[in-house]
C-alpha cells in the first residue's frame, strides 16, 4: 500500500477507530496500530478499507479484552475508564466528559454501532456487515442509543 | 445517509454529537508510519527469503535424485552387423578338441576326420550352411622328390652308356611312355 495513502487514513480515521476499540479493550492504540500494520502487508488491499480496518480492529479488541479478562488487568481496565474519549473542546454545545459517560452506560449493541456511523462515518449496510446483524437492525439500535443518549444527557427536543 | 432519522430533533443532535472529534489516545502518527514501512520490508524480505529456501529445497531435492537415482533397464533391439565368415583361431595341438568314439554314437563326418578343426567346421556349417564354408584351394604342399633313374629301372647306373641315360631320362621327364 502507498505510504501517503496510509497516512490519509490514519489522519482521517485513526481517532474513530481508538474509539470504537475502546467500547472494548483498555489499550486501543495497540490495537489500532495492529489494524494499520495488518492493512500495510496485505499482498492485495480490500476494496473498502475502512470497513475492513473497522473489522479488524473490532475482532481485534474483542481478542484483546478476552486476554484482558484472563489476565484479570482490572488496573488497566480502569485506567482505561478514566482516560477521555473524545478530545475536549469548550466551544462545542455539547460536553465531551458528559457524553463519554452517557455512551459508556449504553449497551455494546448499541454503542458499537452510533460510534461506528457517527464518529467511523460507515453507513448502516456497512455497520450491519460490521456487527452482523441486519441493516434495518443496525437502524433501530443506533436511532434508539441516539435517542436514550439526548434523554441522559439532557438535550431537551426543540 | 448519516445522520438521517425521521426525527429532525434526533438529527439536529447527532450533528451535535459528530461535531466532537475523537481522542486518538496515544496514537502515534509517525511511529504508526515507521512501524508499517518496518513491516512492509519484512513481508519483502521474507517472500525472497521463502523463494530462497524454495529454490534450495528444490536443487537439495534434484542433487538428491540425481545421486541416488536407482538404475533403469532398458529393453531395446540393438543390430549388429555379424561377418559372413568367422574366424577360426588356430588351435594349439594340445587343446584341441579330440572327439572320442562311442557306441551309439553317429560317427563323425567327414569334416572331422579330415581336419584337426573339424568339429568347428561342422558347427559352422551348422550355423550359416555349406555357404559358409571357404573356397576349397588348390594342393600346395611341397612338390615330390625326384626318383633316381637308377631306381625306376631297378639296375646300376654304370650298367648304362651317357646316351642312354640321357635319353631315358629326357623321355621320362617329357611323360613319353616307352
Amino acid at each position: 500500500m502507498d505510504p501517503t495513502l496510509l497516512g490519509r487514513l490514519i489522519d482521517g480515521h485513526a481517532a474513530a477507530l481508538v474509539l470504537y476499540a475502546r467500547q472494548w479493550c483498555a489499550a486501543p492504540e495497540d490495537v489500532v496500530q495492529d489494524a494499520f500494520l495488518k492493512l500495510m502487508v496485505q499482498a492485495r488491499p480490500p476494496e473498502q478499507v475502512v470497513p475492513w480496518l473497522f473489522r479488524v480492529v473490532r475482532n481485534r479488541a474483542i481478542s484483546v479484552a478476552r486476554s484482558e479478562r484472563r489476565r484479570q488487568r482490572h488496573e488497566a481496565f480502569a485506567a482505561s475508564r478514566t482516560a477521555p474519549w473524545f478530545a475536549a473542546d469548550p466551544g462545542k454545545e455539547l460536553d465531551a466528559q458528559t457524553l463519554r459517560a452517557a455512551l459508556g452506560e449504553l449497551p455494546l449493541e448499541q454503542r458499537e454501532v452510533i460510534v461506528a456511523h457517527l464518529w467511523g462515518g460507515l453507513t448502516f449496510e456497512q455497520v450491519a456487515g460490521l456487527v452482523g446483524c441486519s441493516t434495518s437492525m443496525a437502524y433501530r439500535r443506533y436511532v434508539a442509543g441516539v435517542s436514550v443518549l439526548r434523554d441522559r444527557m439532557g438535550v431537551v427536543p426543540c | 445517509m448519516l445522520n438521517h432519522t425521521p426525527d429532525p430533533a434526533l438529527n439536529g443532535f447527532t450533528r451535535g454529537l459528530a461535531d466532537l472529534a475523537p481522542d486518538p489516545g496515544g496514537l502515534d502518527r509517525d511511529r504508526l508510519l515507521f512501524r508499517a514501512g518496518g513491516a512492509l520490508l519484512t513481508r519483502r524480505l521474507r517472500r525472497w527469503q521463502a523463494v530462497a529456501g524454495l529454490l534450495a529445497v528444490a536443487v537439495l531435492s534434484l542433487g538428491a535424485a540425481l545421486v541416488f537415482r536407482p538404475t533403469r533397464t532398458v529393453e531395446q533391439v540393438v543390430y549388429v552387423s555379424v561377418p559372413l565368415f568367422l574366424p577360426i583361431p588356430p588351435e594349439e595341438p594340445g587343446t584341441a578338441e579330440t572327439p572320442s568314439f562311442s557306441p551309439g554314437r553317429a560317427e563323425p563326418g567327414p569334416l572331422l576326420r579330415a581336419e584337426p578343426n573339424g568339429f568347428r567346421l561342422r558347427q559352422q556349417v551348422l550355423l550359416f550352411g555349406v555357404e559358409a564354408l571357404p573356397a576349397p584351394h588348390p594342393w600346395s604342399g611341397p612338390a615330390p622328390a625326384a626318383v633316381p633313374l637308377e631306381k625306376l629301372l631297378g639296375i646300376p647306373i654304370e650298367s648304362l652308356d651317357r646316351a642312354s641315360t640321357l635319353h631315358l631320362s629326357n623321355r621320362l621327364n617329357s611323360g613319353e611312355k616307352q
